[in-house]
């Protein structure tokens, strides 16, 4: 061909292939405010990391980000939380792979969700109700499935067995198959639930990956562990090198049409967790080359945190997490058997301190509530005297109630150099409200310890810490104050101060009965109140903030607090450049 | 000759044996329960049970030992349940001997895991070796020549800064400066040698100069020491006498039997160093044999501390027997009795 025409097919090409592209990247408007940028279909996201996946097998995980990570990118389940369009901003309950958030019938035992039409895993085959009945089946093989929630067992109507453990013993053995498959239906596109106690907030539940849906054909136990099959959005290119990361790019058989929550914008997703925290954020803070198109699920250490605002500013979000910091009196020692005790232990408590220890106000913030703030259910009881109680009124307290001061008291908590000087700042304040302190710092099993009977005759009062499972408070307050299914004769569960009140069970009874879930969530919350201050049966410390950054091409990273308190990836986008 | 290095063959053996036994005997003696540790919340006994069954860690320590060394010499299965083997045998991992074990964190077999993490050490030994080599000897010599002057002072004080900062403050200094902040070089990652030797030099030239900054000062300062020794002896004296190239003195007379403790010494460091480099490794987020041992220990990773433990071991031992043996052939006045 002559040279001249070959140059100008060559420039006529390249001009349409630029106006081609041109044309076919969509402009999104996000739903925030007109100065938010708009989402742009396309570029690639990067997602660095500093710890290490141990599972995504959907049975196994258990870890808030991959909960959230797995289910944004490739394990869709019944139902989810909708994204969030800034960090405070409470997320609602949809159907995901459900037409809608679920039926209830039988009082809140059972419950029924119809699958959309549509849905269809990575290699075009449709995902069923079959698969969602399969996977959750995975749970109950407690000796291959391992890592992952056991709400499968707590919940399904199927019976136990002497020892405690379940009579179905997992698809693998088959041990006790008929009994599963009484416990969970199908019929078409319709799966059914029958639970062995009501559970009105069950559709809840089932926004866990456990609950998500498992191909039998592609199991291969624990080899599956790093397998990724996918019916979201993206799929796995490659494979997955544990410790080091993969890219995901997209599942052509993920149907837009099918789902509400997830905007997929980014073309490709690269994760990478060989990193260090603290190099990891110096490379966020500086915001280079791809760097500036990256986020992470990781919070910022305590060395970057000084950086944080100066450096990243208006790319950061400093969130309360969803964890939260407590101590429970030991209702099992003669000194906090007596209520006036603990409640002057609660007056005499300085969080302010316990703040100051921790790095400060961007690393805790305190709180007389064990549910996180970013739930519904969050009561936010008032502090009893504020950050700093009041010592001169604990005295006094404990003086009227006939006690000889100082009171000799235990405290375990778990050792750290910052727990060190977290509790030598709440021991100050407790010894000038009349106690007389003795700490007990150890970090060998430090739950298996404080929850054993041997503890309850050692301390006056342990450290805890806890996080919802998912945005309900039942996940809050039964786990840890019913004595019913905590307190055995091998040790106290996760009710660690041995509380066991009749009359609070039975409001926890009433409670889960309760149909509305606002109501419902509502009454958990007035629950949290009481313990903080009727029953004085804990007494909250601080709730951990998170403290994220990201790069300065992200657009709509969010934190979406209820739902697991990291960056939502479902409507996160890049720049163009 | 023979019956000695026969003797110190044994010897190895012997005693990775005793280092292995011993970690799989520290492993379970600690207070922390290992299973617990994979247990999530709301740990039932039943699941905890059903958790230290899957990892193998419900049979007696003895037994447990035992499998591992069978495996070494026969091979193994994961997991090693009879039931799922027959029913699901394509949930099985066959591990071929030599097999090291299977971790189960990151579900792959030790053997595999080592394949990828011993060429990023290998990488970073090699190459921080032969720069500190260059410099430490080269500077050595160098200060000895002009010993008392200028170059002198400046090349053992540098090797004494050198010397006594910490590793990872180098690292780090490494990493914040002409990496991240000024972009000089590309932000390290590991790429193999054989995909592109350029690439796989440019990002392994902070960790290169983080250890050569410490291994290069100490010897500095033991060729100096040893140069100074050597050029003092007679023979040099006579050397000189008979009119020998200054040159040819310093580096065939001189240098020449100097080297001999040096590359005894370089010969031990190098074959700790193959083991891995935990802190350069973790500062560099590579994921070399140093990093898999911490990592492994930070998550109570029983089969892979216990592989980590014998590949360290080993190349020590071994480097240790081989350096034992080779001065028997460059030092003369040696003799190795079996």
């Amino acid at each position: 061909m002559k040279r001249r025409t070959f140059v100008a097919g060559v420039a006529g090409t390249a001009g349409l292939a630029l106006s081609a592209a041109a044309c076919s990247s969509s402009t999104t408007t996000s739903s925030s405010s007109s100065s938010a940028p708009a989402a742009v279909k396309g570029g690639t996201l990067n997602i660095l990391m500093s710890t290490q996946t141990e599972h995504w097998d959907p049975q196994r995980v258990y870890v808030g980000v991959n909960i959230e990570a797995g289910n944004r990118l490739f394990t869709r389940t019944l139902t989810t939380w909708t994204a969030t369009t800034s960090d405070t901003e409470v997320p609602k309950l949809v159907g995901d792979m459900a037409t809608d958030t679920g039926t209830v019938s039988n009082g809140g035992k059972t419950w029924a969700f119809t699958l959309k039409d549509g849905l269809k895993w990575q290699d075009g085959t449709p995902v069923t109700a079959d698969d969602v009945k399969y996977g959750i089946s995975r749970t109950f093989a407690v000796d291959v499935i391992t890592g992952g929630p056991n709400y499968a067992i707590a919940f399904l109507d199927v019976p136990s067995d002497a020892d405690g453990s379940s009579s179905y013993k997992g698809p693998y053995a088959k041990t006790g198959q008929a009994l599963y498959d009484k416990a969970v239906t199908v019929s078409g596109n319709t799966i059914t639930f029958n639970l062995k106690q009501v559970v009105n907030d069950f559709n809840n539940t089932v926004t866990m990956t456990a609950f998500a849906a498992f191909k039998a054909s592609k199991d291969l136990g624990d080899k599956s562990n790093f397998d990724i099959f996918s019916n979201g959005p993206y799929q796995l290119d490659g494979t997955w090198t544990a410790q080091k990361g993969g890219n995901f790019v997209r599942n052509p058989n993920w149907d837009q049409a099918t789902d509400t929550v997830r905007k997929a914008y980014p073309d490709k997703i690269t994760w990478d967790e060989s990193l260090t925290a603290e190099t990891m954020y110096e490379r966020l803070i500086a915001d280079q080359g791809s760097d500036q198109f990256a986020i992470t699920f990781d919070q910022a250490p305590v060395t970057a945190l000084s950086n944080v605002q100066g450096g990243a500013a208006g790319r950061n979000s400093i969130v309360a997490s969803p964890y939260t910091r407590y101590l429970t009196p030991n209702f099992k020692s003669k000194v906090m058997s007596n209520d006036k005790a603990r409640q002057a232990l609660a007056l005499a408590t300085d969080r302010s301190a316990y703040v100051t220890a921790v790095g400060g106000p961007t690393v805790a913030q305190p709180t007389n509530s064990v549910i996180n703030p970013a739930l519904p259910a969050f009561p936010n009881t008032p502090l009893p005297a504020g950050d700093k109680g009041d010592p001169v009124k604990a005295k006094q307290m404990l003086q009227d109630a006939g006690f000889t001061l100082p009171v000799k008291i235990t405290v375990a908590y778990r050792k750290s150099d910052t727990y060190d000087k977290v509790f030598a700042g709440l021991k100050a304040g407790w010894d000038a409200g009349g106690f007389d302190t003795q700490l007990d710092g150890f970090s060998a099993n430090y739950y298996a310890t404080i929850q054993s009977v041997a503890s309850a005759s050692k301390y006056d009062a342990m450290w805890a810490g806890w996080g919802a499972d998912y945005p309900s408070a039942s996940t809050d307050i039964p786990p840890l104050f019913d004595s019913r299914i905590n307190i055995t004769s091998g040790g106290a569960g996760q009710d660690y101060g041995w509380f066991d009140n009749a009359d609070f069970n039975k409001e926890i009874d009433a409670t889960v009965l309760i149909a509305d879930q606002a109501a419902r969530e509502k009454a958990w919350g007035t629950l949290d109140t009481e313990l903080a201050t009727k029953y004085y049966a804990v007494i909250p410390l601080i709730v951990d903030k998170f403290v994220f950054v990201h790069g300065s091409k992200v657009v709509g990273a969010f934190v979406n607090g209820a739902y697991t308190g990291y960056y939502d990836p479902a409507t996160i986008s890049v720049k163009a450049s | 000759m023979f019956y000695y290095i026969v003797r110190r063959v044994l010897s190895v053996v012997i005693m990775l044996f005793l280092i292995t036994g011993t970690t799989f005997l520290l492993f379970f003696a600690g207070p922390s329960d290992p299973a617990r540790y994979t247990c999530a919340r709301n740990c039932t006994t039943a699941i905890l049970e059903g958790n230290r069954k899957a990892l193998g860690y419900d049979q007696p320590v003895y037994v447990q030992y035992g499998k591992f060394v069978e495996g070494l010499f026969v091979g193994r299965d994961f997991p090693d349940n009879a039931a799922l083997r027959a029913a699901h045998p394509e949930q099985i991992v066959h591990c071929p001997a030599p097999c090291m074990g299977y971790s189960p964190t990151t579900n792959q077999t030790i053997n595999a895991l080592v394949a990828t993490a011993w060429p990023v050490s290998l990488s970073i030994a090699i190459g921080a070796f032969v720069i500190w080599m260059i410099i430490g000897v080269g500077g050595g010599v160098i200060a000895a020549l002009k010993r008392g002057r200028w170059p002198d002072r400046l090349i053992v004080g540098s090797a004494l800064i050198g010397f006594s900062v910490p590793t990872f403050f180098i690292g780090l200094i490494l990493l914040t400066f002409p990496a991240i902040k000024w972009g000089w070089v590309p932000i390290p990652h590991y790429f193999p040698f054989t995909q592109n030797p350029l690439t796989w030099a440019s990002n392994l030239i902070l960790p290169w100069l983080t250890l050569a900054c410490i291994f290069a000062a100490s010897y500095i300062r033991l060729t100096r020491a040893y140069m100074i020794e050597t050029m003092s002896e007679d023979y040099i004296r006579t050397a000189m006498a008979k009119g020998q190239t200054k040159w040819r003195i310093i580096l065939r007379h001189g240098l020449r039997a100097a080297l001999t403790p040096i590359v005894t010494a370089a010969g031990l460091d190098l074959g700790g160093l193959l083991g891995g480099a935990i802190i350069t490794e973790s500062v560099f987020s590579m994921h070399g044999l140093g990093w898999t041992a911490i990592n492994a220990v930070i998550n109570m990773n029983l089969p892979v501390i216990v592989a980590m433990v014998l590949i360290v071991s080993a190349f020590i031992v071994i480097a240790n027997m081989l350096v034992d043996i080779a001065y028997g052939f460059i030092d003369p006045r040696v003799k190795l009795v079996g």
